[in-house]
């Protein structure tokens, strides 16, 4: 699983994962985003374009996150997840608060911008 | 086309990795939906990951049996191991009830699992855990 930053500044954090956000996925990206990532306390926004599968324990981190950020009033956003991701995000609940955008105007709108 | 796949893993978390682009490989030769790949590795994480952490009392080393098989209908998982009496389909489900903020960890795996899949089954056969999961694959 890669973790790329796409951008960061006073606004928000947009990154951008690739590959399998599955056991060995979280535990390649856990630190990263936790501890550096969320700890902006800026709104989130993740594109998952280029995520291919989604488990449970990703499921949990991505919560996780979102969980955190909220505590300090800030949202977070995934952006065009696939179907099969978007349906776990969805019948898990995850998604009351890690919401799904299918576009970046979108993605930015549920952030406030 | 071999229309079953086997492997037998060791109960640890790093051999999913080693799992994971073998079945790949299988499903894509045996063309199967993307819907159904994501289905069928999320089945396989959710319940090796639950038979490595939950199903063995001691550290040994212990083997699972990995097959798939293709059918008529689909895909049939079958999952086999060694470890004590354990039916992971057994873990109560999230409680809905509670705000997600306040709801316990837990349950959500196997939870979304059940909804994904078109047949569950757990039974214990000369002291081995046997899982079985079908996968069906529907046309269009």
């Amino acid at each position: 699983m890669e973790l790329k930053v796409v951008k960061q500044d006073d606004d928000l954090t947009h990154i951008a994962l690739a590959g399998r956000l599955d056991v060995a996925g979280e535990q390649e990206i856990r630190e990263q985003l936790l501890g550096e990532i969320v700890t902006r306390k800026k709104p989130l926004l993740v594109d998952m374009t280029a995520v291919s599968f989604l488990g449970s324990m990703g499921l949990g981190l991505l919560f996780q996150c979102a969980k955190t950020l909220r505590v300090d009033g800030a949202k977070m956003v995934v952006l065009n997840p696939q179907p099969m991701i978007a349906q776990v995000l969805e019948g898990s609940g995850v998604s009351e608060i890690v919401q799904i955008a299918p576009d970046m105007k979108k993605a930015l709108k549920v952030l406030g911008f | 086309m071999d229309k079953t796949f086997s492997l037998t893993i060791r109960n640890h978390f790093d051999e999913l990795s080693r799992l994971t682009p073998r079945v790949d490989e299988f499903l894509e030769k045996s063309d199967v939906s993307s819907r159904a790949v994501f289905t069928i590795n999320f089945v396989l994480e959710e319940l090796l990951t639950n038979i490595i952490k939950y199903g063995y009392d001691d550290k040994k080393e212990h083997m699972i049996g990995v097959r798939l098989d293709m059918t008529a209908e689909g895909v049939l998982v079958t999952l086999t191991d060694d470890g004590h009496a354990f039916n992971p389909l057994d873990q109560a489900p999230p409680d809905f009830s509670q705000p997600i903020y306040e709801r316990k960890r837990g349950g959500l795996g196997i939870f979304l699992l059940k909804d994904m899949v078109d047949h569950l089954e757990y039974n214990r056969r000369d002291n081995l855990n046997v899982i079985e999961v079908r996968i069906a694959e529907k046309s269009g």
